[in-house]
């Protein structure tokens, strides 16, 4: 339970980015005001990445404060609280408006403000010259704002504000350049998508309400976990919450079957792909779950079927950027797949390793993202890998930090990436039974990842130029937006000491902190049988496993792609129906597209040509067309002549006395 | 001078209906003014021969010729803005015709 004691400052975590998302947009508007007269005014807007910056390196310093603070406490005593006030009370129900800083909010605030500074510091360079330039800081100093209160708030009514929040600045951001037509498209795409699992998160909420009678999410966490036997319908009721709530997560973290809004919104500027929809936004879905942990531990059937379609989406993710030509889809696929990895890991009940994934994979792939920036940048906005070719020359820094992203993601041994996902396998290994097949399912993704991720270095930095060297000047980017990429570089590399497997006989640092948070979660999936440690021989074996496919098939992806494009060229003739399949993501996006957009299309257009012109526009023309023939008729009655008039009131006159004689 | 009270009222509704057939028919509007003096005092006849219908029952009588009385002051007022108003439509049209001033066509 929250200690009683106040920590108001926490506060100040959320509020600072918002307090510089209202300063960034009213320096905007004060450009487009100074613009209006003078397009060459100096804009007010150049200090708005300085606002942005220093809002988020403010909320860095006090979410390090808080973490130093709450490590100076008792493990189970290491919960910070702040209640602003009761925010609703209705019958039975009370949720208050309040703030929850534990070990596991602790983790995804350092992440979120500290990889969150880093690429406000690189966006500050990307974004130069652009005409939104301010408009773009104070969303995305808006979206931090939505995401710090998604994981700090103590009640998942203020979750789900955050959760909206974060969505629609998502929506915003995807669609910040919405001039060009398609970025739009995709914003909405996205923002609809979203729509189908905030549904479900709601109905969860609604279920949870009527389970515990309460939204505060250390009561309901505590209550399962201190619980001994629920009753059937409880355990429904339950399990269908669990489901739910997975349902929003589908939505938010992009699993199958809703992940098919994440590769389009690669439309938005290339820091909102590293910071939204790579580092955090994502792996919201996944903090929700290791928040409840033992409300889904306690659901039964919901955990194998999260770890399926976990597995699943790390399948379809990991094949389908196997043949994308487009370096942000890649990218954007390989973050589905490490999703579906976190999906994975949380269905097998690996509640800290899930999390460390999140943590390592937020350091690498914003920082593959930070640098396909870079590249792009460099490359006058191409995002072609069949149009790049021998950049190592030209952008030796971009080059050297891509390396460490990339050998991080592909699980190299030692670096950040092959810890989280050895430990995820497993995990899933170590569940014994169905979990046999979805442990292969992810050493497969493990392959494909290693080889894509290759693939794209390769196509990106080696073999021979394939740029028009006559309009396009490769070019290293501003110190300003490679000093992230080094920063990102090094905890790409070192990330991995936060969780040391256990044959090495070293304390895994990340669960021994997140241990007050699942434990709750462990101690009900340790009461169900199946559950068996690994003897250090099996854990060992998978290690080295984990590495041989890592580094087998990075080499492979390398040296297949390093002399050009003629792999690609080969694959797609040899088997053209494989390749078009896995182009388009195994088709579910265009299955989508026939089965749902297309008869919604038709069905609008029927509601817009039967119902809207024929039917009610047919009611309200003729309700004013009667109007008008009536009147049409009477006005003759009006001639202007007096005796006519008297004659009718006269006549009037007269059916009044009859009626009243007669009555 | 034992005129019954029912000639009377026949005397009143043949005046009225003759004021209201003149108002109908006739298009000087002097005359259509006349015609609603002639419908006035011919409820005031009205009213005076039951009030007299009263008094012969031995009941209060007083209602009648004072109603009469305010009828007549009323149509006074409305004389005077009746002629008024004929004289600011013969400054507007040259004329005192009704349908001079028929300027609605329906």
């Amino acid at each position: 339970m929250p200690s009683h004691e106040s920590h108001a400052w926490l506060w100040w975590i959320p509020l600072l980015p918002l307090l510089g998302s209202a300063i960034a947009g009213a320096l905007h508007l004060a450009t487009l005001r100074a613009r209006h007269g003078d397009p060459q005014a100096s804009a007010p807007a150049s200090l708005a990445p300085w606002i942005a910056c220093g809002a988020m390196l403010g909320s860095f310093v006090l979410s390090v404060t808080g973490f130093l603070e709450l490590r100076e406490l008792e493990p189970a005593a290491r919960h910070l609280a702040s209640t602003a006030h009761d925010w609703i009370s209705i019958g039975g129900l009370d949720v208050d408006l309040g703030l929850l800083l534990d070990p596991l909010s602790s983790v995804m605030t350092l992440v979120i403000t500290g990889v969150g500074f880093l690429i406000h510091v690189y966006a500050s360079g990307y974004m130069k010259g652009d005409k939104g330039y301010g408009k773009f800081f104070a969303y995305l100093n808006l979206f931090v704002f939505a995401m710090l209160m998604l994981v700090l708030s103590s009640s998942l009514l203020g979750v789900f504000i955050g959760w909206e929040g974060v969505g629609l600045c998502s929506f915003l951001l995807i669609g910040f350049w919405y001039e060009k037509g398609w970025p739009a498209e995709a914003a909405q795409k996205a923002f609809v998508m979203n729509r189908v699992g905030d549904a479900c998160f709601l109905i969860g909420s609604f279920l949870l309400i009527r389970l515990f009678d309460t939204l505060d999410l250390a009561t309901i966490a505590h209550t399962v976990g201190s619980t001994v036997s629920f009753t059937d319908e409880q355990a429904l009721d339950m399990s269908l919450a669990a489901l739910f709530l997975f349902g929003g997560c589908c939505g938010k973290s992009a699993q199958f079957p809703l992940f098919t809004w994440l590769p389009d919104a690669m439309a938005g500027p290339t820091p909102v792909s590293a910071l939204i929809h790579a580092a955090t936004m994502v792996t919201s879905g996944i903090y929700l779950v290791v928040r409840l942990n033992p409300l889904f531990a306690a659901s039964g059937w919901v955990l194998p079927l999260i770890a399926i379609v976990g597995a699943l989406t790390a399948l379809i993710g990991g094949s389908t950027a196997l043949v994308q030509r487009d370096i942000k889809k890649v990218l954007a696929y390989s973050t589905v797949s490490q999703l579906g990895y976190m999906f994975l890991a949380l269905g097998s009940g690996a509640w800290a390793a899930a999390l460390f994934h999140v943590v390592t994979h937020a350091f690498f792939k914003a920082l593959l993202f930070l640098g396909a920036g870079s590249v792009i940048h460099g490359m006058h906005e191409e995002q072609d890998m069949h149009k790049m070719g021998g950049l190592r020359k030209h952008m030796p820094q971009t080059y050297i930090t891509f390396l460490a992203g990339a050998a991080a993601l592909s699980g190299l041994p030692l670096l950040s990436g092959f810890f989280s996902k050895d430990e995820i396998l497993a995990h899933a290994f170590a569940n014994g039974g169905l979990y046999y097949g979805l442990w292969a399912v992810g050493a497969l993704t493990a392959a494909l990842t290693a080889y894509y991720t290759w693939r794209m270095v390769a196509l990106t930095f080696f073999g021979e130029e394939r740029f028009d060297h006559h309009h396009v000047h490769p070019h290293e980017s501003p110190l300003v937006m490679t000093l992230p990429l080094m920063v990102l570089a090094v905890l790409s590399i070192l990330g991995g000491v936060l969780g040391l497997p256990p044959v090495l006989h070293v304390p895994h640092l990340l669960a021994e902190w997140l241990a007050p948070v699942t434990d709750a979660g462990n101690k009900i999936l340790a009461q169900s049988p199946g559950e068996h440690h690994l003897s250090h021989a099996l854990e060992w074996v998978l290690l080295g496993l984990g590495s041989a496919i890592a580094l087998g098939f990075a080499h492979t992806g390398f040296h297949a792609h390093r002399h050009g494009t003629a792999q690609d060229e080969f694959f797609a003739r040899k088997r053209p129906t494989l390749a078009a399949t896995l182009g388009d993501a195994w088709t579910i996006d265009s299955r989508y597209a026939r089965i749902i957009v297309l008869p919604l299309r038709m069905l609008s257009f029927l509601i817009a040509v039967v119902v809207d012109q024929f039917a009610i526009d047919g009611l309200v023309n003729g309700t004013g067309r009667t109007a008008r023939d009536i009147a049409q008729h009477s006005r003759r009655a009006v001639d202007g002549s007096l005796a006519s008039y008297a004659l009718w009131m006269g006549a009037g006159a007269l059916a009044i006395c009859a009626l009243w004689m007669w009555s | 001078m034992n005129v019954p009270t029912a000639h009377l009222l026949y005397l009143s509704a043949g005046l009225f209906a003759l004021g209201v057939l003149g108002f109908m028919v006739r298009r000087n509007v002097i005359v259509v003014l006349m015609c609603v003096e002639l419908m006035l005092n011919a409820a005031n006849l009205a009213f005076l021969a039951a009030s007299r219908q009263h008094a012969l029952e031995g009941k209060p009588a007083l209602q009648g010729p004072v109603f009469a009385i305010f009828v007549i002051t009323v149509a006074a007022a409305e004389a005077a803005v009746g002629l008024a108003l004929i004289i600011a439509l013969y400054r507007l049209k040259q004329s005192a015709e009704t349908d001079a001033a028929a300027e609605m066509k329906g």
